[in-house]
C-alpha cells in the first residue's frame, strides 16, 4: 500500500510537471501556426486579393490546435450573413486563443490587427500584416527561449518534487 | 440581391408590397428608398410606402453591415471596382458607391466615409436584338457587319448590345467583349453574370486600348464588342481593328447618325461601321427607330 501511494504521488507530481512543461511547447506550436497563417494571409491578400471568408474557409482545416479552432470559429461566423464587422468576429475568435495560454501582448497585437483587416487597400493590409508578423516572430523567439530554459526543468522538477514529498512523508 | 443588405433593411424590403424590385437606395441618416416599375418610393419601419417624414431612416450600422456583406469584409479585393464607384454582385446586380474621395499624387486613391449605396437589379432582355439580328448577321457563320448603336442616354443601347453579342456568338462567330465598365457582361470575379453567348471571351475592366491589344494578340476574335465609344483615342482603336480584319459592335451617345458622323474621333475610324442602329424611348427603352446601311 505504501509503495502504491508513493508511486501515485511521484507520478501525479511528475504529471503536473509534464503538463507545465507541455504548455511551453504548446505556446511555441501555437505561435508557429499563427505565423504560418499570417504569412499565408499576407501572400493571398497581396498577390491574389482573396477575400477573407474564402481564404479562412479554405485554410481552417489545414491548421491544428487552437489556431485551427480559431479559424473554424471565424469561418462559421463569416458565413452567417449578418454583416457583423470582421473586427467583432475576429475578437470573438481570439477568446479561443486566449484560453490556450497565448501571451497577453500577442493577443493585444492580434486584436489591433483585427480592427484593420479587410478595411483598406492591399498595400495597407500588407503593411499591417508584416508588422504583425514581426511581433509574432519576436514573441516566438521569446517563447523558444523560455521553452529551452524551462522545459527540461519542469519535466524533472515534477518527478523530483514527487520523490521529495514521498521521502518527507516516509 | 437582398442577401447583401443589412439584416434590418433586408427584412423590411422583403415585406414591402412591391412590383418587381429595381433599386434599393441606402443613404446615411436619410429615408430608405426603393424603386419598382411604378417608380421611387420611401419605405416606413412597417414596410409600407410612406412619405419621407415617416420613412425608415438608414443608420450607420445598416450601411456598415451592408458594406461588410457586399465586400465580403475584404475592401482590398474590390479596390479597382470601388475606385470606379461601383461593385458587381453575383447575378450581375450593381451597387453604386458614394462617399469621400481620397487623392494621392493627383489620382484617386480610395473612397472613404461611404454615405450612399445604390443597389440596381440586373436586367437582361433576351431577344432585344431579334429585330436587327438578320441585318447584322446576313449570313450566319460567314458574314457579320460592324455595327454602331446610337441613342441618347437611357434608351437601351447596352441591353441591345448585350443581346446582339449573345446572338452573334450563337451564329458561330468568336467574340471578344472589352467590358471597360463591366456593364455588358456584368462579371463577378471574372465570370459573366449575364448571357453574352457561349463563344464569347470577356475582358472585364480592361481599357479599350489594352483590351484591343490583348484580344488581337491572344484571342483571335472575329468580332470585338465594346460600349460607349466617343473619345479621341477610340478612332485609333477602330482603325486598328479594321486593319486586323476584325468586325466591331459598339455603342455611342447621340441623337442620330448625322450628328455622330461629324465627330472628330470618328475620322480615324471612318469606314469601319457598316450598319448603324438608332434607338429611342418613343415606345419604351429599346425602340429601334431605324437601321442604316452605311459604308
Amino acid at each position: 500500500m505504501k509503495s502504491l501511494a508513493a508511486a501515485l504521488i511521484i507520478f501525479s507530481c511528475g504529471g503536473m510537471g509534464l503538463i507545465i512543461a507541455g504548455s511551453y511547447k504548446q505556446r511555441v506550436h501555437h505561435l508557429r501556426e499563427l505565423i504560418r497563417f499570417v504569412q499565408l494571409l499576407e501572400s493571398e491578400i497581396h498577390f491574389a486579393r482573396t477575400t477573407l471568408p474564402k481564404l479562412i474557409a479554405g485554410q481552417a482545416a489545414h491548421f491544428s490546435g487552437a489556431v485551427g479552432r480559431f479559424l473554424t470559429e471565424l469561418k462559421e461566423a463569416l458565413t452567417a450573413g449578418t454583416g457583423e464587422s470582421f473586427a467583432s468576429i475576429w475578437d470573438q475568435g481570439l477568446a479561443i486563443l486566449a484560453q490556450d495560454g497565448l501571451p497577453p501582448e500577442v493577443l493585444e497585437e492580434l486584436h489591433a490587427c483585427g480592427k484593420v483587416l479587410g478595411r483598406s487597400d492591399a498595400a495597407e493590409q500588407s503593411k499591417h500584416l508584416k508588422q504583425l508578423l514581426y511581433r509574432l516572430e519576436q514573441a516566438l523567439a521569446a517563447a523558444e527561449r523560455d521553452q529551452e530554459k524551462h522545459l527540461r526543468l519542469w519535466q524533472y522538477l515534477g518527478f523530483g518534487a514527487g520523490l521529495l514529498l514521498v521521502l518527507l512523508l516516509v | 440581391m437582398l442577401k447583401f443588405l443589412a439584416p434590418a433593411i433586408r427584412e423590411l424590403v422583403s415585406r414591402a408590397p412591391l412590383g418587381e424590385l429595381e433599386e434599393v437606395r441606402l443613404r446615411l441618416q436619410r429615408p430608405l428608398m426603393l424603386k419598382d416599375r411604378t417608380g421611387y418610393f420611401y419605405l416606413s419601419p412597417q414596410a409600407q410606402p410612406a412619405p419621407s417624414s415617416r420613412a425608415y431612416l438608414v443608420t450607420g450600422d445598416d450601411l456598415e453591415r451592408t458594406l461588410q456583406l457586399i465586400t465580403e469584409s475584404s475592401w482590398y479585393a474590390w479596390e479597382q471596382e470601388i475606385l470606379g464607384g461601383y461593385l458587381t454582385l453575383p447575378g450581375g446586380h450593381r451597387v453604386g458607391i458614394a462617399g469621400q474621395a481620397v487623392y494621392s499624387g493627383g489620382s484617386l486613391k480610395t473612397i472613404r466615409s461611404i454615405s450612399s449605396l445604390n443597389f440596381r437589379r440586373a436586367r437582361e432582355v433576351l431577344g432585344a436584338a431579334d429585330s436587327v439580328i438578320k441585318q447584322v448577321v446576313p449570313r450566319p457563320g460567314e458574314r457579320v457587319l460592324s455595327t454602331l448603336i446610337v441613342s441618347p442616354p437611357g434608351c437601351g443601347k447596352t441591353t441591345l448590345l448585350r443581346d446582339l453579342t449573345r446572338q452573334v456568338a450563337g451564329a458561330g462567330f468568336q467574340v471578344v467583349v472589352i467590358d471597360e465598365r463591366s456593364e455588358i457582361a456584368s462579371s463577378y470575379q471574372g465570370v459573366p453574370q449575364l448571357d453574352v453567348g457561349l463563344q464569347t471571351d470577356v475582358l472585364d475592366g480592361y481599357t479599350k486600348e489594352l483590351g484591343v491589344q490583348h484580344a488581337l494578340r491572344a484571342l483571335a476574335p472575329q468580332v470585338v464588342v465594346t460600349d460607349e465609344i466617343g473619345q479621341q483615342r477610340d478612332g485609333w482603336i477602330l482603325a486598328e481593328l479594321a486593319r486586323s480584319g476584325v468586325k466591331v459592335m459598339a455603342t455611342c451617345h447621340g441623337e442620330g447618325w448625322e450628328q455622330v458622323k461629324r465627330r472628330s474621333w470618328l475620322k480615324d475610324g471612318l469606314g469601319v461601321f457598316e450598319l448603324v442602329v438608332i434607338l429611342s424611348r418613343r415606345l419604351g427603352p429599346g425602340t429601334v427607330e431605324s437601321v442604316l446601311r452605311i459604308g
